[in-house]
């Protein structure tokens, strides 16, 4: 039942992208306003389907990848469209919502997953805080390589001399890189606390060895710090601009293959999570 | 009652005549009272901008009230109707009406698409609607127009992009920083299109405006004329860090700016976005420097290109502007029969 209503989701979210994208090409002010309603109501019907799924199955609600990934869908679309609300950031949610639809649908594939371990289920406090800092850690990430991928676009214009239909839609690099940085520093920031907090737990359950040895840990690990050398390059101004909205994006892809590697591992901690 | 206009404007009339029959806002009012007085139409409108005088009447004896109205303009502009009476057109519905649709949505102006027509339209109607010079079928009429051009607008690209070369560049630089309110514009040279470009960024609330030039006094007349601070030439390099937009526009037969100045500049700068204008012929920044990131340079070639291009988007909307036209044009004339004004 959860995989039909999630696939609706799914629906919804690719309605609201195509009528983004064609709002966005078209150059058409017109379709603009239906595609935010079309995601606006997925993103309700989305909110509700958390709390129905776990009425239906009484547990933490991210102890699989799947309800992870259904819950960092669900907080990305949601901040994103904040943000493009308040922060005049118009088609943000362009270039967020192809990274939701690939969340959404991996949900949707891994929906058959194994149920939760016991201790997922009953989940201790330093977990809870690991868990919650790395969701908003990672919602943070992800729109900061929306904005990254906005600002990439709209430099490529700018530097272009012929700029296309993307160029009046798309707002300033100011505004981008503001948002970029924003988003960059408090994704690293609570993605850092989460790993901490991650480190802490397992001093306490004598398994600080154990987690090391987990390859999404150390991958976790290395992403971060190369997160913090990306920060410190922008935040010593060093870099800015093209260098480091170059530097994001590919970082998220590495974030990317950290998140998918406890699927594919034979072995850890995350394992299957 | 039928729907007429009367009136002359770019096309149609030279400066000299439009000049002469202008009339100017504060005059409006008086002038519309006179009409009634004259009873010329039963309902009316008078719109009058630099490039049109026109007068929107409704009555029963419209022929009459056109010949009446032409010896008025005569009478008021103090010139022979024969001088003139070749450049006024007059349209009868359904044509006034599609004519006004036009109007509102800039299709009839002289730079295509523009949109300061929609206000005097709104202006020129509410003028007339506060004294009484308004009835339903005006009202109805003039409601309509405003609607009609702002859908336009959202249907169509006939408002897309700038189509002069300031506004271009206006439009760039408003694309690389959020606000031009905090952004600083040196201009080297003192040139006309380089004053004209500054100008154009002042009117947007670029912050402060140092102008640098070999011959001080002339840079200090721009600097004042543009609210800004002058600087001697060699005082320049000093200011560059603080510099967002840079407009070269000096008749140096020579580069004056090389990549390698640029280069250190964006270092002092921290990488902070650079807009470089270059106006002059020949060109005084080294083409290189549009390789180095963070830095946008223009020549005028460039924004030129673009204020074309955009020129040429809106020229190819005309026909769907025309189609969705005649179309609220019927519609129009539909519900004018169905309250049996026809």
């Amino acid at each position: 039942m959860t995989t039909y209503l999630l696939l609706t989701v799914f629906f919804g979210y690719l309605a609201g992208a195509v009528l983004y994208f064609l709002s966005f090409e078209l150059q058409s002010e017109a379709l603009y306003r239906p595609a935010k309603l079309v995601v606006f109501g997925s993103i309700l019907f989305h909110g509700a389907l958390l709390p129905s799924s776990f009425i239906q199955n009484p547990h933490f609600s991210i102890t699989t990848l799947a309800e992870y990934l259904e819950v960092v869908s669900f907080l990305m679309i949601a901040i994103s469209f904040a943000v493009e609300w308040r922060a005049k950031t118009r088609f943000l949610l362009l270039f967020s919502l192809p990274i939701v639809l690939v969340f959404c649908f991996l949900a949707v594939l891994l929906a058959h997953q194994k149920q939760p371990a016991a201790l997922m289920t009953h989940l201790p406090g330093w977990l809870w805080i690991h868990t919650g800092l790395i969701l908003s850690g990672f919602t943070s990430l992800i729109v900061s390589v929306s904005s990254a991928l906005m600002y990439l676009l709209q430099s490529a214009q700018l530097k272009s001399k012929h700029p296309g239909p993307a160029f009046l839609k798309l707002p300033s690099l100011d505004t981008l890189d503001r948002l970029h940085f924003v988003s960059l520093s408090a994704g690293v920031v609570l993605f850092s606390l989460g790993i901490a907090s991650g480190f802490i737990w397992a001093r306490q359950m004598k398994e600080f060895l154990e987690i090391l040895k987990d390859p999404k840990v150390s991958l976790s690990f290395l992403t971060c710090l190369m997160y913090w050398t990306i920060l410190s390059f922008r935040l010593s101004a060093l870099r800015r601009g093209q260098k480091i909205a170059m530097g994001t994006v590919f970082i998220f892809i590495f974030l990317f293959i950290t998140l998918l590697s406890s699927i594919y591992a034979p072995s850890g901690f995350h394992r299957g999570f | 009652m039928e729907i007429t206009v009367l009136g002359l404007n770019h096309k149609t009339a030279p400066l000299e005549i439009r000049e002469r029959l202008s009339i100017p806002k504060h005059k409006a009012a008086d002038i519309l009272k006179r009409l009634e007085a004259e009873r010329i139409f039963d309902e009316r409108v008078l719109l009058s901008t630099c490039n049109r005088t026109e007068l929107y009447g409704v009555g029963r004896n419209n022929q009459e009230s056109v010949v009446r109205a032409k010896k008025f303009l005569s009478d008021y502009s103090n010139i022979d109707l024969a001088d003139f009476e070749n450049n006024l057109y007059v349209f009868k519905q359904p044509d006034s009406v599609e004519h006004l649709f036009s109007v509102a949505s800039g299709l009839d102006s002289m730079v295509l698409g523009e949109t300061e027509i929609l206000g005097q339209v709104k202006d020129a109607y509410l003028e007339a609607h506060k004294i009484r010079q308004t009835g339903k079928v005006l009202n109805t009429l003039f409601q309509r127009s405003l609607k009609v051009a702002k859908n336009l607008r959202t249907h169509t690209d006939i408002g897309a992009g700038k189509v002069s070369v300031a506004s271009v560049a206006v439009e760039l630089a408003e694309k690389i920083f959020e606000n031009l309110r905090n952004a600083r514009v040196m201009i080297i040279g003192t040139g006309e299109m380089a004053g004209q470009v500054g100008k154009a960024m002042v009117s947007k609330g670029a912050k402060s405006m140092i102008v640098s030039h070999r011959h001080l006094d002339r840079a200090e007349g721009l600097a004042q004329a543009l609210g800004g601070e002058a600087l001697s030439y060699e005082a320049y390099e000093g200011r560059i860090k603080e510099t967002d937009i840079l407009i070269t526009s000096t008749l140096a037969p020579f580069v004056l700016i090389q990549e390698r100045q640029a280069r250190a500049w964006m270092r002092a700068r921290h990488e902070k976005p650079l807009f470089i204008i270059d106006i002059a012929v020949p060109r005084n920044v080294d083409a290189a420097i549009e390789k180095l990131d963070n830095v946008y340079l223009y020549n005028v070639d460039d924004l030129k290109n673009i204020a074309d291009q955009n020129l040429a988007l809106r020229k190819s909307q005309l026909e769907e502007c025309f189609r969705l036209i005649h179309a609220q044009t019927q519609h129009f004339m539909g519900w004018l029969s169905k309250e049996r004004f026809v």
